[in-house]
């Protein structure tokens, strides 16, 4: 019984979730012929991968800094006056020509340079917040020991996009959030819902697309795993996350090789896990 | 196919699914997901020859008369995988040039990844005039006349699976200053585009006027 709803969910996946165009590059596998049956058991899980968009663009580099910087210098010089620099010509001129009248007329008329120290003035008193960029996490936490009590926190990278990895207490494998197939889900997409809400109910993410973005096949003996992705971005609801069940954490993709240590299953994850 | 079956379920039955604007395609809401994959599994079960002949039913509304495609019934006609037919993937903002190359990039992206891009064309601009006062005064303090820039690319067929992939590469390369919004084209998004015949609103309001008479005068006898 359980294996003909297994057949059942793969055929309609294959056909529904495009497994058969092997023109997709993003999933790392192909679908078993649905005439061939499998020799033990197939196991299906979906996972969901729950990222942060970066808050605040990220800086540039060196080479990007220059290039601006020098685009910038070209267009001012190239472009016609402001109405700001009008204006200061216009005292100027009438400065001029006070001195040579040497009229008792005093009009008390703001001149373009008071305005410009008045408007900096006003731009210095500004107090601007906190880049908490990756740069300066890297630097502040290279040597603590316990970086991973840091990485907890959603907020202390704001530049990078964060992915959450779980893992079960006391055991060193890290992975997205999965969870099996079961039969009253109607959908792969109701899974991933529940493997989401599975870890906190005030987790709110936002699923990006119905279909999934990738596939992770394994075979241990006789049982064969596919694991199907969902990408979801996160809304809100962080704070709720902490569990005994569970561990987490919010990584950078960059940080990801240092997380998960079975190299096929970070080929497949770098195929649709983006960073710019 | 994929949009004869979503369209039993949408509630607006009307509108005929192959219109020939193609505007109001009633593809694969992203808030449907149950009824789309359940609704897939009898589809399979009711795949007759039959039932496909029926379908392919479409109308030339000049003529009107049926079109009759004599293709055998192997050939595939629909796509092999679920797709969003149409979406429109808008582009907002007050700074022009910026906007016009980050449009440009989004266009050579979608050929790159062999996504069919319909059109890409601009929305006329909406020009905002902004007034700031001075404190506890109706004395004019700044004056500004912003103009909001509008792109829009669209895309059709695009694979479900590859489509996450698309949002998140258009997001989080969005430049500073632009809006992104991505959904279905509506009716109304696509009239802005062009400019009212006013002639031709006159004459309707006419012909409203003109067949509203007869039930006034009906109520003011009663």
């Amino acid at each position: 019984m359980l294996l003909n709803k297994c057949n059942i969910f793969l055929c309609t996946n294959a056909r529904t979730s495009g497994l058969i165009s092997s023109s997709i590059k993003l999933l790392s596998t192909a679908v078993p012929n649905s005439q061939s049956k499998p020799s033990g058991e197939t196991k299906l899980y979906a996972s969901v991968c729950v990222e942060r968009m970066p808050v605040i663009t990220c800086d540039m580099n060196d080479l990007e800094n220059r290039y601006s910087n020098l685009i910038n210098e070209i267009n001012v010089r190239r472009s016609l006056l402001s109405n700001h620099e009008l204006r200061h010509l216009r005292d100027i001129e009438r400065a001029k020509k006070k001195k040579d009248k040497q009229d008792d007329q005093e009009l008390v008329i703001e001149t373009a340079v008071d305005y410009e120290d008045k408007q900096l003035k006003q731009f210095k008193s500004f107090e601007f917040a906190n880049r908490k960029t990756s740069a300066e996490f890297d630097k502040a936490n290279v040597e603590k020991e316990n970086k991973k009590l840091l990485l907890q926190n959603i907020d202390y990278i704001l530049d990078k996009k964060l992915i959450l990895l779980v893992s079960e207490p006391n055991s060193s494998v890290w992975q997205l959030p999965k969870v099996e197939l079961a039969s009253e889900d109607l959908s792969l997409r109701k899974t991933a819902e529940r493997a989401v809400q599975g870890l906190s109910e005030k987790f709110e993410v936002d699923y990006m697309g119905n279909a999934p973005v990738g596939v992770f096949k394994s075979k241990k003996e006789s049982l064969i795993e596919k694991q199907y992705f969902f990408k979801a971005q996160y809304k809100s609801g962080a704070q709720h996350l902490a569990s005994s069940k569970f561990d987490f954490v919010w990584i950078r993709k960059d940080e990801l090789k240092d997380f998960i240590k079975n190299k096929d299953y970070l080929a497949c994850l770098n195929n649709f896990i983006l960073d710019f | 196919m994929i949009a004869k079956t979503v369209s039993k379920l949408n509630k607006k039955s009307s509108i005929p699914v192959f219109q020939s604007c193609c505007l109001r395609t009633s593809s694969l809401a992203s808030n449907e997901p149950v009824a789309n994959k359940s609704q897939k599994i009898k589809l399979t079960e009711l795949l007759n020859q039959e039932s496909q002949a029926k379908k392919d039913v479409k109308m030339d509304y000049v003529n009107n008369a049926e079109i009759k495609f004599y293709d055998p019934p192997y050939l595939v006609r629909e796509a092999p995988f679920p797709n969003y037919e149409l979406l429109n993937i808008n582009l907002k903002g007050y700074d022009y040039s910026v906007l016009n190359t980050y449009y440009k990039y989004i266009e050579k992206l979608c050929n790159l990844l062999k996504i069919e891009v319909i059109e890409a064309y601009a929305m006329p601009s909406r020009s905002y005039k902004i007034k700031t006062y001075q404190p506890f005064s109706t004395n004019l303090d700044k004056e500004y006349n912003l103009q909001m820039y509008h792109r829009i690319v669209r895309v059709k067929n695009l694979k479900s699976t590859l489509a996450p992939l698309l949002f998140e590469t258009v997001q989080l390369n969005l430049p500073e200053g632009v809006q992104l919004d991505i959904h279905e084209p509506t009716f109304e998004e696509d009239e802005f585009r062009y400019v009212p015949d006013i002639e031709l609103q006159e004459m309707r309001q006419k012909l409203s006027e003109m067949t509203r008479k007869p039930g006034d005068s009906k109520s003011n006898k009663k």
